[in-house]
């Protein structure tokens, strides 16, 4: 019998906010535990919430990103449990009126085509604290409860653990380009429940769902669902029952193991928060705040697309939301695309990598990255451009004139004669490519060409000699 | 009545780590009695049941939102003071997992 499968996610994702969600206590990572918690945070008798402001921009913003509805009244409720990791006994979150419904994303499937999935719901929250457990007892550190989570919840339309890595992946870029947080899985800022289910292809019903907790890699999703959906269409086809269940996903074995029974799930007892008056967002705060968003990772590769940067290309930029910024300003200093796209994406990762350092890190100043990337549109040869690079990287305070000045660079002559002179040199001393040239071996120009900026050593620009190279050939 | 009230609101102090004064309970009796009163009147009213309940008498605007600027936190010693045992900066429960 063949099955197929109905795949829903919820996402949590970790505000990047100087605050808490409901408390003013400081919100970025320490490695001193309960150092960053205020009385509200310690649940102290009497100490009451007040809602994060930007903490709710950024649900605005991510939801307008993902075509949703958006209620302008912002409501809280409270689930209750009994958990050491809540010290007030219940977790502030938007059970019955979500900041935003409906909507959908795109994801691109294997093939490069795109598939829609619908969305449910975008609510916000906050964090419980973050728990040791050793052998003999369990350690609390209250340094991440009240951090501000969204939590992005779809509609069960994705069907294989490769398509739900992606949604995963889309969901990641959208809130790390709206700066709305690192969206590091490793770290847990991002992290993803599934639910699964299958059923009998021809069936229009869904199966039982199967819920896998806590899945922090991209890698792990996918096998976990794919795993998953291995095990319940084996259940079926013994004529066994799916029982409802919250699993986990085992990474050694490879394989889902059993949490509890739907049987054991907590009884929640959702009730408005009597603490948090609703709150009537206007509709100019709700616009300033989407006006205020930056461009987001889909628009902006579109953008880099079309100046003519390959996808690929784009894809490297892309990879860290500092080092799209960091492009951008070379970009916005008048630097040529090509040039700048060559140097960023060969020359400063290399010395990156080789450094061991981040973008922001980076010595250089997008300005002088578009000076040197100016220098090859001004043809300059490229290893001359190169060897400017790393002067200016080992005295980053120097201009590029000192550079030029210490390195001996001169501009590239536009003597036609000379390049003219050297272009039928280099033919002569070929006649074998030029015969492969002919007999239409196009990769016979590039290596003459390639010939010809040698022997200039610096003296004329590339561009130069391949414009040559190309009509002396053309008379051939 | 009343005492059965004052020992109930003692009862809660003691659990919330208030510490009450005999006028204080004095004056939250009064007005957890003057609350009964009410509740009790208003369950009078005919067809209640037909309302959905209202949890709030009004809304706030947008300017009720906190502007994201921290305060500064707790000392460490400040928020583990009703701590029962601390290990390396850390609260000790007793283990809540098994596995």
């Amino acid at each position: 019998m063949e099955f197929k499968a109905a795949i829903g996610l919820e996402i949590h994702v970790a505000l990047k906010t100087k605050s808490k969600m409901f408390s003013a206590a400081p919100n970025y990572f320490s490695h001193e535990p309960n150092t960053h918690v205020t009385v509200y945070d310690m649940a102290h008798p009497g100490t009451m919430p007040t809602v994060n402001a930007e903490a709710v921009r950024h649900g605005i913003r991510l939801a307008h990103a993902l075509h949703m509805d958006i209620d302008p009244l912002l409501r809280f409720d409270r689930k209750c449990y009994f958990y050491p990791d809540s010290p007030k006994g219940f977790q502030i979150t938007q059970q019955f009126h979500p900041l935003g419904r409906g909507g959908f994303i795109e994801i691109e499937c294997e093939d490069g085509s795109k598939k829609t999935i619908g969305l449910k719901r975008l609510h916000l929250e906050e964090d419980a604290c973050k728990m040791f457990h050793r052998v003999e007892d369990t350690l609390l550190d209250y340094n991440r409860a009240g951090v501000p989570l969204v939590e992005i919840v779809s509609l069960p339309e994705l069907s294989s653990g490769r398509e739900a890595a992606r949604f995963v992946e889309a969901i990641r870029h959208l809130v790390v380009y709206a700066l709305a947080s690192d969206g590091k899985m490793e770290d847990g800022s991002l992290r993803c429940d599934v639910n699964v289910s299958i059923a009998p292809r021809e069936s229009d019903a869904l199966g039982t769902k199967v819920e896998i907790k806590n899945l922090n890699s991209l890698r792990n999703i996918e096998r976990a669902i794919d795993q998953e959906i291995l095990r319940q269409s084996e259940l079926l086809r013994q004529g066994m029952p799916i029982e409802g269940q919250t699993r986990r996903y085992d990474e050694a074995s490879g394989s889902t193991k059993l949490m509890r029974s739907k049987a054991e799930a907590a009884d929640y007892r959702y009730v408005p928060e009597a603490n948090i008056v609703p709150i009537r967002l206007s509709e100019a705060f709700i616009a300033k705040a989407i006006e205020e968003c930056p461009e987001l990772y889909e628009r902006k590769r579109e953008r880099y697309l079309k100046l003519g940067i390959s996808a690929k290309d784009a894809d490297v930029i892309l990879y860290d939301v500092a080092m799209a910024q960091y492009f951008d300003k070379v970009l916005a200093c008048g630097a040529p695309t090509k040039a700048a796209t060559v140097l960023f994406n060969v020359e400063v990762q290399a010395s990156l990598h080789k450094m061991g350092k981040s973008i922001v890190e980076f010595p250089l100043e997008p300005k002088r990255l578009a000076e040197l990337a100016s220098l090859q549109e001004q043809g300059y040869p490229h290893q001359a451009v190169v060897q400017a690079f790393h002067y200016l990287l080992e005295h980053p305070k120097s201009t590029l004139e000192e550079a030029q000045l210490a390195l001996s660079l001169t501009p590239p002559t536009q003597d036609e004669e000379g390049v003219l002179e050297l272009v039928r040199q280099t033919l002569d001393e070929n006649p074998r490519s030029i015969a492969d040239y002919k007999a239409g071996k196009d990769r016979a120009m590039g290596f003459l060409v390639g010939k010809a900026i040698q022997a200039a050593k610096g003296r004329y620009g590339p561009s130069d000699i391949a414009k040559a190279m190309k009509e002396e050939l053309g008379k051939k | 009545m009343d005492e059965k009230r004052e020992t109930l609101i003692r009862l809660a102090a003691e659990r919330l780590l208030f510490d009450l004064s005999e006028e204080e309970c004095r004056i939250l009796s009064k007005e957890a009695a003057e609350l009964e009163d009410s509740m009790e009147e208003a369950a009078k009213i005919e067809g209640l049941d037909d309302y959905e309940p209202m949890f709030f008498p009004f809304e706030c605007e947008s300017a009720a939102l906190r502007e994201d600027e921290p305060v500064a936190p707790l000392s460490l010693e400040e928020a583990l003071s009703n701590a029962g045992e601390t290990v390396e900066g850390m609260i000790r429960v007793p283990k809540v997992v098994e596995r």
